[in-house]
């Protein structure tokens, strides 16, 4: 059947399920992944997983305009007058939901390795779900722009307590020897490498977009830059989140004009593209793991959401920040999808093989993201409409 | 390769492809069907044929969005807007067309059913490429008036010839063994019916849940989703998606125009990336190496021949029979060679609709694709200078023209008062007075001996003085003169000088013959200025609006 078919009524259907939410005063997105859960294989079966993965490249695409959005949102202003603040933020938030979750964790099975694993997953945000929130309900203030700023920047560091943790864990349960350097090596190639090429790209398209006159190239053009970083990140194994970011921040800062015109044209075909997006991630929740889940998957939600909520607190409190941003910063970030999933895939790649207990903590972890996914997924949009609702940022951006 | 990276790359060198083109002044979409022949297996081979295949949702995304815009295009407005003259010339230029190079091809190659297909892209005529030299040289008259119409909906009259051809065609090609009434008459109809019965139900079900959709954003989405859904229906049930779009625009547009409207912008912005590299993926298509077959090369010519003659023939035989000026019988033909989208969207989706009839269905395809994407080579490159000989020849160049074009073409010393008196920085007040009683004007320039600027008096700086008339011998100009501020200069841009105007707010500046000197040769005053470029204006455009009447009447 044509593929085109179900692009339209995954549009359609994620429409009308958007529309639904927002009856209930949730945001969009909630919908959208609803009217996925229900066509997807868990329920109705009208996409199959094959067919899934066939569009899967809208994955790639709406990951990679969130960042960039998201990068164009980041001001070098911001980033002076906060800086310090956000990078502490993201240092405790990160490492709030990281320990609280490995303390959890320890409490119940009493094995390292698994501690330090399921600790590894919980600091990856998922930009999208907050990020696509703040735009629905015209988002801005202080609170906002941290949000922006905090969901970017904390993948960097989730990988690269996922690579610690890993290789630590790995000491725990086969033993031998590691260097520091080997571990540190990896991510900081995906983490650099990103940067650098997102912001060589994000000064090559600045030049060439300031010379476009006609709006319809800008779009044309800074769609194309996009695609390329999302291409060339996926070549060399760079996280496309932060390529695209940087391409975004570059572009932002650097160029000024050119990118205000490069940021209206992106967003004006966004909708579309999101909603795809979010019925895809809908499908792909198995909503059949919920109940399996387990002691252990509760442990992981309550662990990591207080984990975040408190980081954040305590971050933005010794940083003195604004009052709303320490109260509802940690809220706005529950968010976790398709990082976090890319980590668990790791884990089956890195221990499937380390003998029966490397296989059953792969089982173990890539089903209890799944299942816990479903829940962030649905209550980190709705927390984030919460925070800047509160934090009174709704409806200020014009 | 990933194919986000190839699809960002098409996008990118197909608009730096267009833009360098653009400078050449040659049509963009040949710049972007030259960097698709480029990445083409015939040359790099990065866009390879396995990769384009791949890329089939696009293409067809990008055919739906073509027609979805030409049907919306027809509204009852649009319908009402013509006089009954201009449908005189379209239909005729249109079919006329159609005729001659079905007639002329089926002649050559003896297969009719390729004869209708071809005829039918021939009626096509490409706005874009056409508007932008009306744009270009400012052309009014009507000349332009005729063209603008004729070219905004003879795409959709381009459709629906293809329409009937392409569902004849089909059952000439696949039932040549069981030729009868029955199946030449009914199976085009059926498949006409099953194509717009989609449109149709696809377009009331979208106006009807228009109704619920209040914001803006959401009714594009919306549009896009009927229009990806339509096309994805029409494949499913084997109907022609781009017949189906057609009348799902047609739909729309006229029973819910106010919604239609809004989201029409939406669609313009959405639609560059997906155009561009829709023509990149045509260019990697194309097959340069097929026109060593002399045959086919002979088909090319043929239809470039028959399609100009149609045109040319076609407008001649309309712009007779309906009156039009002589101008627009003479020239009309000629601005109608251009091809582009319209056309060689015609030539994916007979290729895509043929391919599935089996080997034969295909290589009608790829002939046609190949044929149609060479000769838009030629009229591109030759269109646009034909355009442009014509409007010259019909003399509606640079009519159309706003103050600011004006503004734009003019030098300060062009315009500026050369009937200006000077006042010496020695002379006395009431001298001064006397110069001021003379002449018509409320600025003087003062000069010295060495008829150097060296100040300006102007009725309000004098006003001061007269209380004491007993100074009136005393009082020099150099006493009373305020220093000058900012000159201009004869070989300035008149443009400069209102900016000046604006930024300083003052209406008066003297001219000095070249940049840095003192000697003043002229002065500007805003208000006799703006006069004097309305002068001009009315100059241009003289008498053209009578005749534009006679023309619409």
């Amino acid at each position: 059947m044509d593929i085109l078919f179900f692009i339209g009524i995954a549009i359609i259907f994620g429409f009308i399920g958007g529309k639904f939410s927002n009856r209930f005063k949730f945001p969009g997105v909630v919908g959208y992944l609803f009217a996925g859960l229900i066509l997807g294989p868990s329920i109705f079966k009208i996409f199959s997983l094959e067919l899934l993965d066939k569009i899967g490249v809208f994955n790639d695409l709406a990951l990679g305009i969130v960042a960039f959005i998201i990068g164009s949102e980041i001001r070098m202003t911001t980033l002076r007058e906060m800086g310090k603040g956000i990078m502490t933020i993201i240092f405790t938030e990160s490492f709030g939901a990281f320990l609280l979750v490995a303390l959890g964790v320890y409490l119940l099975t009493h094995k390292l390795y698994m501690a330090l694993i399921f600790g590894a997953m919980a600091p990856a945000s998922a930009p999208a779900g907050t990020a696509v929130v703040l735009q629905e309900y015209k988002a801005k203030g202080p609170l906002t722009n941290a949000l922006y700023t905090v969901v970017g920047l904390d993948d960097g560091l989730a990988i690269m307590i996922y690579a610690f943790a890993a290789a630590l864990a790995k000491l725990f349960l086969i033993g031998g020897t590691v260097s520091f350097l080997n571990i540190v090596e990896g991510p900081l190639i995906e983490i650099l490498g990103a940067i650098v090429l997102g912001g060589l790209m994000g000064i090559a398209f600045g030049y060439f977009i300031r010379k476009l006159k006609g709006k319809d190239e800008v779009l044309a053009v800074s769609l194309a830059a996009i695609l390329i970083c999302i291409g060339v990140s996926k070549y060399f194994h760079l996280s496309l989140i932060l390529s695209n970011l940087s391409l975004g921040m570059v572009f932002a800062n650097l160029f000024l004009l050119a990118n205000r015109r490069a940021y209206q044209a992106i967003q004006s075909i966004t909708l579309p593209i999101y909603i795809i997006f979010f019925v895809i991630a809908g499908a792909h929740l198995q909503i059949k793991l919920l109940p399996v889940m387990g002691f252990l998957g509760l442990i992981y939600i309550i662990c990591r959401a207080s984990g975040l909520i408190g980081g954040a607190f305590f971050g933005a409190t010794i940083s003195k920040q604004d009052p709303a941003i320490r109260k509802y910063l940690g809220l706005g970030i529950l968010s976790q999808a398709g990082v976090a999933i890319g980590l668990a895939i790791l884990v089956t790649r890195e221990f499937g093989s380390l003998g029966k207990a490397g296989q059953d903590l792969a089982v173990l972890v890539i089903n209890t993201i799944a299942a816990t996914t479903i829940i962030f997924e649905i209550i980190g949009p709705i927390a984030t409409k919460f925070a800047i609702s509160k934090a009174g940022e709704m409806n200020k951006a014009k | 390769m990933n194919i986000l990276f190839l699809v960002g790359i098409a996008i990118f060198l197909g608009a730096f492809g267009g833009k360098i083109f653009q400078r050449f002044k040659i049509p963009q979409v040949v710049g972007y069907i030259i960097i698709g022949v480029l990445l083409g297996e015939s040359a790099l081979g990065i866009l390879k044929q396995s990769t384009i295949e791949a890329f089939t949702p696009i293409i067809n995304v990008a055919l739906g969005l073509i027609g979805f815009r030409i049907g919306v295009e027809l509204n009852r407005e649009v319908f009402r807007k013509y006089g009954r003259s201009i449908y005189t010339i379209l239909f005729s230029e249109g079919l006329f067309t159609f005729f001659v190079v079905t007639l002329l091809v089926t002649l050559i190659t003896k297969k009719f059913y390729l004869g209708l297909l071809l005829g039918a892209l021939a009626s096509a005529t490409a706005p874009a490429a056409t508007t932008d030299v009306l744009w270009e040289y400012k052309t009014r008259g009507p000349l332009t008036t005729i063209l603008q119409a004729i070219v905004a909906l003879d795409d959709g009259l381009s459709l629906i010839i293809y329409g009937f051809a392409s569902v004849f065609a089909k059952s000439l090609l696949s039932s040549e063994a069981s030729f009868t009434l029955l199946h030449s008459v009914g199976v085009p109809l059926f498949e006409l019916g099953k194509s717009c019965s989609i449109g149709v139900g696809m377009g009331y079900i979208l106006c009807k849940l228009f109704r619920y959709i209040k914001d803006k954003e959401y009714s594009f989405s919306f549009v896009i989703a009927a229009i990806i859904l339509t096309i994805g229906a029409s494949i499913l049930l084997e109907a022609d998606f781009l017949l189906s779009v057609l009348v799902l625009g047609i739909v729309v547009t006229n029973l819910s125009p106010q919604e239609c409207r809004k989201i029409t912008g939406g669609i313009e912005r959405f639609s560059p990336p997906i155009y561009i590299l829709f023509f990149v993926l045509v260019g990697a298509r194309l097959q340069p190496r097929l026109f060593l077959n002399t045959s086919i090369a002979l088909l090319a010519v043929a239809y470039l021949i028959g399609r100009s003659f149609g045109k040319m023939m076609g407008a001649w035989g309309g712009a007779f029979f309906s009156k039009a000026r002589k101008t627009v019988r003479k020239y009309l033909g000629l601005c109608l060679f251009s091809q582009a989208g319209v056309a060689i969207g015609l030539a994916m989706v007979i290729y895509h609709n043929f391919s599935l009839l089996g080997p034969e269905g295909k290589e009608v395809g790829i002939l046609i694709i190949n044929v149609i994407t060479a000769t838009t080579f030629v009229v591109q490159l030759i269109g646009p200078p034909c355009v442009k000989f014509a409007v010259t020849k019909a003399d509606e160049v640079w009519r159309n023209i706003t103050e600011e074009d004006i503004v734009e073409s003019y030098r300060v010393g062009e315009l500026m008062r050369r009937d200006f008196s000077l006042i010496r920085e020695d002379a006395t007040l009431d001298k001064i007075i006397k110069t001021i009683k003379e002449r018509e004007s409320y600025h003087f320039p003062v000069v010295n001996n060495q008829n150097e600027l060296v100040g300006l008096i102007s009725l309000g700086s004098l006003r001061s003085t007269f209380l004491e008339e007993q100074l009136n011998q005393i009082i020099l100009a150099k006493d009373v003169a305020i220093p000058v501020g900012r000159v201009l200069y004869q070989e300035q841009p008149l443009k400069e000088a209102f900016e000046i105007f604006d930024r300083r707010q003052i209406d008066y500046l003297p001219v000095v013959q070249t940049k840095g000197s003192k000697k003043v040769v002229g002065i500007v005053e805003y208000h006799s200025l703006i006069e004097s470029i309305n002068r001009k204006l009315f100059e241009r455009q003289q008498g053209l609006d009578e005749e534009l009447k006679k023309a619409e009447g």
